[in-house]
């Protein structure tokens, strides 16, 4: 994948993660809502093209507002990767040289492949996410769960150590889908499944638009190295 | 400056994250509220804020994905409720959490002159869930034109 075209799916993928957010918070956030609303109107800007390099450093500095408002991220990893994303872009875009450009880019899907390797290597060295604990525990009386029903999930003790295996699974080898194009795409075809997981069973949905919205940084980074 | 170096310490984490989503499973929070006709009356009828429903129909489930603010609503009080009782910036976290509830109950909030919220954290003890009430709140006279005040 190409720089600038790597780029410019990053600036779309992110818009429309921007736009869903700013749509829930006008409907919640009353007396917010024309922050959101501007940041609706910056990020219909970067979505069609229009005036990329300003509409991503104003983007940046409401961010920056709406992160002193709520005394940091309203939705916790999301909003920080969504902010991570955003302030990568916005140096790719003011960045004097191709070099910086890059790098501040490369960052970007270095931070993605740690945000999987770090989940998964805390988890593997905490003995009740081995044991499926962990999982037992979130499904049977943490704040995530959508409906009830799937609090019963947590009578299942089996099920869960597998798919605890599983999540760590993923999230610590996926630094070795880098290895080829074909593995990378299945990797990340495993960790969008898993996202969308994390949205329909505990309403995780912003984590999945943003985290789709940093793709293209490693589909660029792995070509460009190998 | 004492703003800058604020908005700062908020920005390193974003920069230099440190990944460590459900590293452990801490303790739970709910928050319930209470509704009052005078400042002297004693909360009875505690109620769960935006109790998560009996079942949740696949449709539903994927209309999510794209448009669920009250859930994140949800999410954020809670994240507000563990930053309260973890003494991070706690009379803010209690204002936040009374501006939502009071504007969330426009309709039940005609009989009310008062309201009054409590945090109930939820731990396993060994096998078996224990819940704590770990912070009540002041009793807040509802404002309907300014919430937060």
């Amino acid at each position: 994948m190409s720089f600038e075209i790597a780029i410019r799916l990053t600036e779309i993928m992110l818009a429309f993660a921007f736009i869903q957010q700013s749509i829930e918070h006008i409907y919640t956030a009353k007396h917010e809502r024309h922050i959101f609303i501007l940041r609706l109107a910056l990020s219909l800007c970067l979505m069609l093209g229009l005036w990329s390099h300003w509409s991503a450093l104003a983007l940046t500095l409401l961010s920056l507002l709406i992160l002193n408002r709520f005394k940091g991220p309203y939705n916790g990893g999301s909003d920080r990767m969504g902010l991570l994303i955003l302030c990568c872009l916005t140096c790719v875009h003011f960045a004097p040289t191709q070099y910086w450009k890059e790098i501040a880019f490369g960052y970007l899907a270095i931070q993605l492949t740690l945000s999987y390797f770090m989940s998964g290597w805390v988890k593997i060295t905490n003995p009740e996410w081995r044991s499926g604990k962990a999982l037992e525990d979130v499904f049977r009386f943490s704040a995530y769960p959508v409906s009830e029903a799937l609090r019963k999930l947590s009578q299942h003790p089996k099920t869960l150590l597998i798919l605890s295996w599983a999540v760590i699974a993923l999230e610590l080898l996926f630094p070795l889908t880098l290895l080829s194009q074909p593995t990378l795409i299945l990797g990340l075809t495993a960790t969008a499944t898993f996202h969308a997981a994390n949205a329909f069973l505990f309403g995780l949905n912003r984590f999945f638009w943003v985290w789709l919205a940093a793709y293209p940084s490693i589909l660029w980074l792995q070509s460009y190295i190998l | 400056m004492r703003n800058n170096l604020y908005t700062l310490k908020l920005l390193l984490p974003v920069l230099i994250p440190s990944w460590r989503f459900f590293d452990f499973i801490t303790p739970s929070p709910r928050i319930e509220a209470t509704y009052l006709k005078t400042r002297n009356d004693t909360g009875t009828d505690w109620q769960e804020l935006n109790p998560r429903p009996e079942h949740l129909p696949f449709g539903k489930m994927l209309l999510r994905l794209f448009y669920n603010p009250q859930w994140n609503e949800t999410l954020f009080l809670t994240r507000c409720a563990e930053r309260l009782i973890t003494n991070d910036e706690p009379a803010h976290h209690q204002e936040e959490i009374f501006k939502h509830i009071i504007a969330k109950n426009d309709h039940d909030l005609e009989h009310f002159a008062y309201m009054q919220f409590r945090l109930i954290f939820i731990e396993r003890h060994n096998e078996a869930l224990k819940s704590h009430t770990l912070f009540t709140s002041p009793i807040r006279r509802i404002d309907k034109e300014s919430p937060a005040s």
